[in-house]
């Protein structure tokens, strides 16, 4: 059964990129996966919008529903976690655009780039949410 | 030397550049839009209604929702094809991420439509 398993395993064509497991996480790895899982996040995420714009549609009962949502703390917690990751995505997407024009791509300056993401990406979540409440 | 690609839906090379001009497009709409429903959350039904029914806000939001949904259908193959390997129906996954993406961009429109005009 062991060899049946192991044969199974083996018969895959090809590995898949890129290879989470046995990849040491580093500053730069960590950031490429988080572009993937914040652009994942924020497809899934344009349900939640085009609900709302739903209930706006359906009048005033939907709409104070959907508004009860947001306004819950759950609701914001989500919405935080949207903006968050809407500023990181746009910001490395920048970085990634840079790259494409041939700009940044050494090693020290992909880090610098990777920390100023960071860096911007706290700063402009909170004005998004201190200038919002 | 380049090796012709066997990828068996063609070149990779229009999937590339058509993420990054969606990209380019995406982002200032996204900025906009993010600052234009920053306050609509705390507005009641009927000021919350015309203030998106306004064209200046109805316009700017379709655009993003057609460009920024068809970007992440673009993002979300490659996602699935990195993934999910072929025979555990990565085709067919990414069909399913296709149609369930352009329902929800079809019916935000419809909606957003509906509160227009």
């Amino acid at each position: 059964m062991i060899v049946a398993l192991l044969g199974a395993v083996m018969a895959k064509p090809r590995p898949l990129s890129p290879h989470l497991q046995i990849y040491r996480p580093q500053l730069t790895s960590i950031m490429s996966i988080s572009h993937r899982a914040t652009g994942a996040a924020l497809a899934a995420g344009t349900l939640l919008l085009c609900l709302w714009l739903v209930a706006l549609a359906a009048g005033d009962v939907w709409y104070s529903m959907a508004a009860t949502v947001i306004g819950h703390p759950i609701g914001i917690f989500i919405l935080f976690g949207y903006s968050v990751a809407l500023v990181y995505h746009a910001l490395n997407g920048v970085r990634h655009l840079t790259w494409d024009r041939g700009i940044g791509l050494t090693i020290p300056a992909v880090y610098r780039s990777g920390q100023i993401v960071l860096l911007l990406t706290i700063v402009i979540t909170a004005l998004i949410w201190a200038v919002w409440l | 030397m380049v090796r012709k690609s066997k990828n068996p839906h063609g070149s990779a090379v229009p999937h590339w550049k058509w993420q990054r001009l969606s990209a380019i497009v995406t982002l200032p709409l996204m900025v906009y839009c993010v600052y234009l429903l920053g306050g609509v959350a705390t507005l009641d039904y009927v000021a919350a209604r015309s203030f998106i029914a306004a064209p200046s806000a109805a316009v700017p939001l379709a655009a993003l929702i057609a460009v920024g949904i068809y970007h992440a259908a673009l993002g979300v193959q490659v996602i699935i094809e990195d993934y999910v390997p072929l025979a555990s129906g990565r085709n067919g996954l990414i069909m399913f991420a296709r149609v369930a993406l352009g329902g929800i961009a079809l019916v935000s429109l419809v909606a957003l439509a509906r509160i227009t005009f």
